[in-house]
């Protein structure tokens, strides 16, 4: 019978082998690196919770995505203003062209001011197939939603993306 | 056409934490996972330290911190114990080296790492107040808390002037307006105790020195920050008002709280000291009316300065009243006993429960009864209360019975404190 993996071995490798993807994926979701650097650890410390439940986990990169994803939304609920609630009460989903951008590098700035173009779940689609480069299976797993509309959304995105790309010359 | 957007998305391959930024959070969540261990089966938690320090030391020991070594064997009791330490205790090494390191760590942005440098310095002032009022402060250890003073007070000077440059004003103005108003409290107190104490004045001079030197230079930095704020004509209106709105909020709780403590003690002040606080109460709300009057006018800025004026003053009231420096209660005593006893405030830690007197004895350390008010656990936790861990959310709320008296006397005194306590775990 195969011995049970122990638990802070586990931690540590999912730790070194995600750290810096995790971390990535805040970054372009939130536009701040040191907020994304807070996210990256709350992430890893729930995931703790889990395995120190001995929690079967059957995938340890969609689960990981999946706490990410919980706490960025709760980051944006946490930002949303009066206007904003106002305009997502009324079906409109609003994308994050009002973040403010910490980083300090320019080039990674042009970046995230264009991806902030997009439609904000758009933006969550595209991010996690093409940054994060995560399969529309897994993208399923971490967000809840269904396979085809995670499907629609990257393609629009992609092709919004590349429009913008086109005229900025 | 597709060029660009392999190029663009393989920019971004480039964001990733630098190998530093790795290194911390690894140990910091190594320290975290540390101390909530594996759950088996029947539900029952067992500590893991052993094969966790065993595997530690086996893979990862050339590149760890020591002071990280040093936390993971240290026990959560060990920290806990440490944090009420004073210089002279056997553990006040524990709580400067480990405990406030390890703080440290998880203090990531700008903002918190300001308010982390300023809880330090502030601290280092409380443990000479803490040793002056027991009149065990000597000119060594009172060198040792002024340097370690100002180095927390250059390093929150480094973090305003980070907040600056990425252009958080309203953040590094608050931020700034806290510490300086702290800074003035606490001189007020240091030179209340350098007065009542001959030899406790020429010990403590140079660290009142030190203190009104910090206090000046952030009073002028925080000057300069509002003037800004209030100069600035139309970016970030709406950020402004709102720290604005949040500021008046702060300015009116900090005022409540201070009215209440002035009704509470109105008895055990003499004339001078009842009309100057009364006049000071007067001017936080002559200073909201002001704020007021600019919101309306939709003068933003000029609100922001003068609630956070309001402010300001209301906390230095409030935390003069709380410490009660006028020397007419008739207790002297000390906590001793591993707990930290806080405000139910988040963030205030000034408001340290302890009287100064000249007459009466100090008479051994005190027991602490408290009962758990969460009715689930159905029993009394009375008794003293050790080991707790984080941040329970356990608002207990009774009365703590401090005994102590006069030895000669051999009776004992109770005296009934009530109010919201909220345990804390110092790390």
């Amino acid at each position: 019978m195969k011995p049970k993996l122990d638990p802070q071995k586990m931690f540590l490798e999912a730790y070194n082998d995600f750290n810096d993807a995790i971390f990535r994926h805040c970054f372009f979701r939130i536009s701040d690196r040191e907020k994304a650097r807070e996210l990256t650890q709350e992430a890893f410390m729930r995931y703790w919770s889990y395995l120190s439940q001995n929690k079967n986990i059957q995938n340890i990169k969609a689960l990981l995505y999946r706490i990410a994803n919980n706490l960025i939304i709760d980051e944006y609920r946490k930002k949303k203003t009066d206007s904003l609630e106002e305009l997502s009460e009324k079906g409109f989903e609003p994308s994050d062209a009002r973040l403010e951008i910490h980083t300090d590098s320019i080039e990674i700035k042009e970046i995230v001011v264009m991806l902030n173009k997009l439609d904000n779940k758009y933006k969550q689609a595209f991010v996690m197939r093409h940054i994060d480069g995560l399969s529309l299976k897994e993208i399923a797993e971490a967000t809840g939603e269904s396979e085809g509309n995670i499907s629609i959304r990257i393609h629009r995105a992609t092709k919004q993306l590349k429009n913008l790309l086109n005229n900025n010359g | 056409m597709d060029d660009r957007f392999e190029q663009f998305i393989e920019k971004t391959k480039s964001v990733r934490l630098t190998d530093e930024e790795k290194s911390r959070m690894k140990w910091a969540l190594l320290s975290y996972i540390e101390n909530e261990p594996v759950i088996k089966e029947q539900g029952v938690r067992l500590p893991y330290k052993g094969s966790l320090t065993q595997y530690l030391i086996l893979r990862f020991t050339e590149s760890m911190p020591i002071i990280l070594i040093l936390a993971l064997l240290a026990s959560g009791g060990t920290a806990l114990a440490a944090q009420n330490s004073l210089p002279g205790d056997v553990l006040y090494p524990v709580k400067i080296h480990i405990n406030e390191n390890v703080r440290s760590l998880f203090a990531f942005s700008n903002n918190a790492q300001a308010k982390l440098q300023a809880e330090l310095a502030v601290t280092r002032l409380m443990e000479a107040e803490k040793l002056a009022a027991e009149n065990k402060l000597d000119a060594t250890t009172t060198a040792m808390l002024q340097a370690n003073f100002s180095d927390h007070s250059q390093l929150f000077q480094k973090e305003v002037d980070s907040l600056k440059n990425r252009s958080d004003i309203a953040i590094a103005a608050i931020a700034a307006s806290d510490f300086e108003t702290k800074l003035k409290a606490h001189e007020k107190i240091l030179h209340k105790l350098g007065e009542d104490t001959e030899d406790i004045r020429s010990i403590i001079t140079p660290l009142i020195t030190d203190v009104r030197i910090d206090s000046s230079s952030t009073s002028a930095t925080r000057v300069e920050l509002e003037d800004q704020i209030s100069g600035e004509s139309h970016n970030n209106q709406s950020e402004v008002k709102k720290e604005a709105e949040e500021r008046a909020q702060q300015a009116q709780d900090n005022l409540n709280k201070a009215i209440q403590l002035f009704n509470s003690q109105k008895s055990s002040f003499d004339a001078t000291t009842t009309a100057q606080i009364q006049a000071d109460l007067n001017a936080v709300q002559i200073a909201i009316a002001d704020g007021n009057a600019q919101l309306s006018a939709g003068n933003n800025g000029n609100a922001f300065v003068d609630f956070a004026r309001a402010n300001r003053i209301a906390q230095i009231v409030k935390i003069l009243l709380n410490t009660n420096a006028n020397g007419s209660l008739n207790f002297n005593l000390h906590l001793n006993n591993g707990i930290r006893i806080e405000d139910n405030e988040e963030g205030e830690h000034d408001n340290e429960i302890y009287w100064q007197n000249s007459s009466s004895t100090l008479k051994a350390s005190s027991s602490i009864i408290i009962r758990n008010s969460r009715e689930e656990h159905g029993s009394d936790n009375s008794g003293i209360m050790n080991g707790i861990k984080a941040d329970t959310g356990v608002n207990v709320t009774s009365s703590i019975n401090i005994k102590g008296g006069e030895e000669r006397d051999g009776n004992e005194n109770s005296v009934p404190y009530q109010g919201d306590v909220k345990l804390k775990l110092g790390l």
